[in-house]
């Protein structure tokens, strides 16, 4: 089940490198914020993410709360070409996942 | 101890910072940081404070130069600060960002695999103002560089 938006991928090559930027539309709930009704809003954030270019893993991260809500990350690789496909997945700490792929141009 | 506490200047600060991170692991450091303990990362995410979250990753890190570390000095809004790491050390595996004012310190870790630029971009939360620090885990041992920034709003609450 897939709730929440696709994450946005951008993916181009420049300088012989493929210049990656992701934005993730997620909630990043800390767990320490409450609803204006008073209520505690429980904790909700990615906890893990995976970029693979084929069965090659590009890019891994362990994150916490401490992204700000729909992150963003941008990183740079070597050795892909445009028209490869990448891979992004998320997991989060209610073991949502949502995975989405973009072509390198 | 008087010249220190005198030194006015940015990296002298962020120097000292560090240095006081390092010291506040005091004896379970043990040296250098290639003698240091295999890293625990649920032991450094479920950290309180920074020197747990630092003892928990390998030990005390060593101040690097080669870590360039960019942030406001001044973050109106604490909910998103834009961070971004680079690492000169050779042969960098991981960058890990660790937050002193934050309740759980260590925000992430990004592994950096072979043929990835040790580079990374992202946005952050700051509960208050305090230091930031950027450590890069290589082949050789763990390093470190740090920054004060100050919060005009915090961004966790």
């Amino acid at each position: 089940m897939q709730t929440t938006a696709p994450i946005r991928i951008r993916a181009r090559q420049r300088d012989g490198l493929t210049e990656v930027q992701l934005l993730m539309p997620h909630p990043m709930e800390t767990g320490l914020r409450r609803s204006a009704a008073g209520e505690p809003l429980p904790a909700h954030y990615i906890t893990g993410l995976a970029v693979t270019l084929g069965p090659r893993t590009v890019f891994e991260a362990r994150t916490t709360y401490a992204l700000s809500r729909d992150p963003l990350l941008a990183f740079r690789f070597g050795g892909a070409q445009a028209g490869q496909r990448l891979r992004v997945t998320w997991t989060d700490n209610l073991g949502q996942t949502r995975a989405d792929e973009a072509v390198i141009t | 101890v008087n010249a220190s506490m005198s030194a006015s200047s940015a990296p002298a600060l962020e120097r000292r910072a560090l240095l006081k991170a390092a010291a506040a692991l005091g004896a379970a450091a043990c040296g250098s940081a290639r003698a240091a303990p295999a890293p625990d990362e649920a032991g450094a995410f479920a950290a309180r404070t920074c020197a747990e979250a630092l003892l928990a990753l390998g030990g005390a890190p060593e101040p690097s130069t080669q870590i360039v570390l960019d942030l406001p000095d001044v973050a109106d809004d604490g909910a998103a600060v834009p961070v971004t790491v680079t690492s000169r050390l050779p042969g960098t595996r991981e960058i890990l960002i660790v937050v002193d004012g934050n309740p759980q310190p260590l925000a992430a870790r990004f592994s950096i695999p072979a043929g990835t630029e040790p580079f990374i971009a992202t946005r952050i939360r700051l509960a208050q103002s305090g230091t930031v620090y950027a450590a890069v885990r290589t082949d050789h041992g763990l390093y470190a560089t740090a920054r004060a920034t100050q919060v005009t709003v915090g961004g966790c609450g």
